[in-house]
């Protein structure tokens, strides 16, 4: 859903899609040459994607492969439509929420106004990948662009659901006092860490209705094995040696927001305001000017970071959904779907 | 307006009126209008009434309407309209009919007022249930869930500013404070003395304390909390705000009264709707205020293009005063 690059007119009569069919390995260098050449037309600040980047989404995600093509009769890429899926717990059930990255469609196969390859590909990927749990993805999700939101809103299901809105703390923490012992993490220890992570993705559950797994082999995909980016992994452990919580964080932009990005966590409540006091202490030391989240704000913590001292900030992206179970309606999800900054692939 | 052999579609009439109201009780219970909050609720001076109904056999059976509000959006003064009472009578409801006949009433509405009255927007703040019949039927576009902003009352509270005075009256200089906000908005109500009467002073069932500090004898900043009891039990609401966002002073004298008078009315917390996009939405959090979920998403209807749902999100300014809602 989001990223979906349809910028500039098309003249001549579109190219219809002469098949669509899932996304194919081999397909990786006419998939990004298409790929590179359609973003890079709408954006001049687009870096090409790299081979690595592309098969660390699409072929080394330990959750799978979401992506559908529509290819003209010679075989050439006219659009794609794909998406990042995650292993997640909904009510407790094993489930894969998957969030749509990276669609686009070539200018030649625009068809405003009438069903494109780009609508193809989409319905294609609906089809394929759509349903209950157990039968497809219940949960499709996005931060679409202005432009693909509509096409989406109009032909694929699209519901916006939530107005962006983030957490930053620019200011002093007003933190408490700890008893967990706090420490930076190599990435090398999820292994270590991977039964104690188990138990509190079971306690999470107990606090949402859905979430995508933050367990060893999800984290050690996510950021661990990213090709360009860099993550710290923040422990907390209580004196027994138990761990309390963690926090993944990284250096970049959100929205209008540049400094340093809590991107991920799961914590016990007594862990969070040790885990933020680490988290701002390393900004300060590093010279970021904030320390920004992204939480529903249904959750415990969207308030309780405001007792720390985050303030929050309202942005004009707009996400959206499609639920593909009538037994999860969009409530369900806008009020009991717990993510972070790095569900998305903004961070 | 068009109906069924079943039902007349008509704008409202003196004559449907206790038929209305009739409906208006037998769909909302304790909630109903009454007669004097009917008429009041037809706008503020400057503006005609938004009401459709369905009637048969001399009977209400259904309504539309909205609060109509002349608002300053894209460069011009237009109406828009927030919806407040979409209903069928119970005894209509259920099966296609009463599916029908809700999406009818609603469709004849937006018809007559928006396509062909020149309604820039229609927008509300839907219970679930019509906000899917809205999205599926009636064309609703999502601007936002609404985030409020909560301060508590416990602990020390700063000392009653005595810059601050209570307004028992709207004068000239509201507009003039309004005309000085308006270049961080791109879209909001006119606020001029009429509307602010119309909204606080003659508002039936409903008191509000209008504070306002003055330099210059020119209004600077404008707070109005409402000190009947709410429906949030501890809360009452600060139903507007208008303060210039390169005015800080003046919000802090505002803010730190608001506070002192809810809790001289008994409330233990106060509660305010802003824009999250607006700089009061920060700079009331940096006063102790705290954003939390809330139970409202708002929604719009366009009639004109460039005036949509994302301009709204974006540049909208909405309080609590340009809803029903407090």
């Amino acid at each position: 859903m989001p990223s979906t690059s349809r910028a500039s007119s098309v003249s001549a009569a579109p190219v219809s899609a002469a098949s669509v069919r899932p996304l194919r390995v081999e397909d990786q260098d006419a998939l990004l040459a298409a790929f590179n050449g359609c973003f890079a037309a709408s954006d001049p600040g687009f870096v090409a994607r790299t081979a690595a980047e592309w098969r660390w989404r699409f072929v080394q995600n330990p959750a799978g492969r979401r992506a559908t093509l529509a290819l003209d009769d010679e075989g050439a890429v006219l659009a794609q439509y794909a998406g990042l899926p995650q292993r997640a717990l909904v009510e407790g059930v094993a489930a894969t929420l998957t969030q749509g990255i990276d669609s686009f469609c070539v200018p030649r196969a625009r068809a405003l106004g009438r069903r494109g390859a780009f609508v193809a590909a989409g319905e294609r990927f609906a089809a394929d990948y759509g349903g209950a749990p157990g039968a497809g993805d219940p949960w499709m999700w996005g931060l679409p662009v202005r432009a693909a939101r509509r096409i989406g809103e109009r032909a694929l299901g699209y519901v916006p659901f939530r107005a962006q809105v983030r957490l930053e703390l620019a200011g002093p923490l007003r933190a408490s006092a700890t008893d967990l012992s706090l420490r930076e993490a190599p990435w090398s220890e999820l292994d270590e860490l991977a039964p104690e992570l188990d138990g509190l993705n079971a306690r999470q559950a107990e606090r949402c209705g859905a979430f995508a797994l933050r367990d060893a082999p999800a984290l050690a995909w996510r950021y661990a094995a990213h090709p360009s980016r860099r993550y710290r992994l923040v422990v907390a452990t209580r004196h027994n040696g138990e761990l309390a919580g963690f926090a993944v964080l990284g250096v970049g932009r959100f929205e209008d927001s540049e400094g340093l990005l809590w991107c991920d966590g799961l914590h016990d409540p007594e862990a969070e305001p040790a885990l933020v006091e680490f988290a701002a202490d390393l900004a300060a030391r590093e010279g970021h000017a904030r320390l920004v989240a992204l939480l529903p704000p249904w959750c415990e913590s969207f308030t309780s970071l405001q007792g720390l001292g985050f303030r929050v900030r309202g942005g004009r992206t707009l996400w959206v959904g499609r639920s593909y179970t009538g037994a999860l309606p969009l409530e369900f999800w806008r009020e009991r779907w717990f993510y972070t900054l790095g569900d998305t692939d903004l961070v | 307006m068009a109906g069924t052999s079943d039902w007349e579609l008509r704008e409202l009439a003196d004559a449907d009126v206790p038929s209305l109201l009739a409906c208006q009780r037998a769909s909302f219970g304790e909630r109903a209008k009454t007669a004097e909050q009917l008429r009041w609720a037809a706008g503020p001076p400057g503006t005609s009434q938004r009401a459709v109904v369905a009637v048969r056999d001399c009977r209400v059976v259904a309504a539309c309407a909205g609060i109509p509000a002349r608002t300053w959006v894209g460069g011009e003064e237009r109406t828009c309209v927030q919806l407040v009472d979409l209903m069928v009578h119970p005894d209509e409801r259920g099966g296609l009919a009463g599916g029908r006949l809700y999406r009818g009433v609603a469709a004849a509405f937006f018809e007559l007022y928006g396509a062909q009255g020149g309604d820039a927007v229609h927008y509300g703040w839907p219970i679930p249930a019509a906000r899917r019949l809205g999205e599926r039927y009636l064309e609703y576009a999502f601007v936002r869930e609404e985030l409020v902003l909560v301060r508590s009352l416990e602990g020390e509270l700063a000392e009653a500013p005595e810059a601050v005075e209570v307004l028992e009256d709207f004068g000239e200089d509201l507009r003039w404070l309004w005309d000085r906000c308006t270049t961080d908005f791109a879209a909001a109500t006119v606020r001029d003395a009429a509307w602010a009467r119309w909204r606080f002073l003659q508002r039936p069932g409903v008191d509000y304390l209008a504070l306002g500090v003055r330099r210059g004898g020119h209004l600077r900043g404008l707070a109005v909390l409402r000190t009947t009891a709410w429906d949030w039990p501890g809360v009452l609401p600060l139903v507007d705000w208008l303060v210039p966002s390169a005015e800080p002073e003046v919000a802090d004298l505002l803010e730190a009264a608001v506070a002192r008078a809810a809790r001289r009315a008994g409330a233990e917390r106060v509660a305010t709707l802003v824009p999250p996009t607006h700089a009061a939405f920060a700079g009331l959090q940096e006063r102790g205020w705290c954003a939390r979920p809330s139970p409202y998403t708002l929604f719009l209807r366009s009639f004109t293009a460039g005036i949509d749902a994302d301009l709204w999100r974006d540049g909208a300014w909405l309080t609590l005063a340009d809803t029903d809602l407090a």
